[in-house]
């Protein structure tokens, strides 16, 4: 009975996680925004919540699972490089190069980022 | 036939999965990274047995469809720490904003310079951002999704190797500021290497993530355009 429950209460949760996200998408699509569907959801979701109209607990089995197992749905798409051996064969250093650049400065930004009541420089 | 390929082919990366997660969770260093693990892992098997990448794709097709509800889940920590982004709102804004238009900028027109084609300048665009977002941020804006995660994942065990030092370089110490540019250059690894520094830094760098990948996907539409037509 209790595994009956439990069940439930995922397949519920997981529900409520694909209907955001199917929403997210349909509004992406429909005002032609250029931002991906999956932000719109995130963006959707962070509203309910803070409006009250899902509660954190109400989904937290399942936000918990895909958050912490994020990594897994990501494999694929990367598995997908074999097909793209010639361009790091070709580009690797240049293409390195400004990813390393573009990371430093991105930190140096943070320099002049102060938060009060911190003491942080 | 290719119904039994696709179960048994998901079943392989599960199993990479797995085992890549036992290694990075024994050798803890962030070059032992789970997707740069179980995806190499993969690709060995796929090209050991001689499977074509078309057999892949059905199963690829079916787990790559559950990114986009993983990265709505992105709101439940954002949500739990909205007091800390309440309070200071203005500065983290800022800071997310400039160092992602900055850091996108950076790394897409150096591209453009050395003549790379469009695919790669716009892929580049989002390699701050989490997987899941770069992939789609690279599919509207005419980049490769594939690329784009690639980048994301050397930008991530790049910023998870020497972020800490370059912030320490730049006498950054403030552990919340730390947090969010870890969280926010170098997404979900330099998330993982913050909670290292302290709960603090980690909690800041989820929400560096979070708003990176909103201000990112907002912010390329309009950038990318530009440079790949200057």
């Amino acid at each position: 009975m209790v595994i009956v429950k439990k069940t439930v209460a995922i397949v519920w949760q997981l529900l409520i996680i694909l209907l955001v996200s199917l929403a997210g998408d349909k509004v992406a699509a429909v005002f032609n925004l250029p931002i991906p569907g999956s932000v719109v959801g995130m963006l959707l979701l962070f509203t309910l919540l803070s409006t009250g109209v899902i509660k954190t607990v109400q989904i937290q089995e399942v936000t918990t699972f895909l958050l912490k197992h994020m990594a897994f749905f990501f494999i694929p798409v990367t598995v997908g490089l074999m097909n793209y051996w010639e361009i790091f064969h070709q580009r690797g250093i240049m293409l390195f190069g400004s990813l390393a650049i573009s990371l430093f400065i991105a930190f140096v930004v943070f320099r002049f980022t102060t938060l009060k009541n911190e003491g942080g420089k | 036939m290719q119904y039994i390929s696709t179960v048994i082919l998901i079943l392989v990366t599960i199993g990479a999965y797995l085992f890549s997660r036992f290694l990075s969770a024994r050798y803890q260093n962030p070059l032992m990274n789970v997707v740069v693990l179980s995806s190499a892992l993969v690709i060995t098997i796929l090209l050991l047995f001689h499977v074509p990448y078309e057999l892949y794709q059905p199963g690829k097709d079916f787990i790559t469809m559950l990114l986009g509800p993983t990265t709505v889940c992105l709101a439940v920590p954002l949500y739990n720490n909205r007091s800390v982004v309440k309070k200071h709102l203005a500065p983290i804004i800022m800071g997310v904003c400039f160092a992602s238009a900055l850091t996108a900028i950076t790394a897409m027109t150096i591209a453009q310079l050395v003549g790379m084609p469009k695919d790669i300048v716009v892929s580049l665009g989002s390699k701050s951002v989490t997987a899941p977002v770069a992939a789609e941020v690279a599919k509207v804006n005419g980049g490769d999704p594939g690329l784009a995660i690639a980048f994301v994942i050397v930008t991530g065990t790049l910023g998870a190797l020497v972020g800490p030092a370059i912030l320490t370089l730049l006498k950054i110490t403030s552990p919340l500021i730390r947090g969010l540019a870890l969280g926010t250059i170098s997404h979900g690894q330099g998330t993982a290497t913050a909670l290292l520094e302290g709960e603090q830094q980690g909690l800041m760098a989820g929400i560096g993530m979070a708003l990176a990948a909103v201000v990112t996907s907002s912010l390329i539409p309009i950038i990318a355009p530009i440079i790949v037509h200057s």
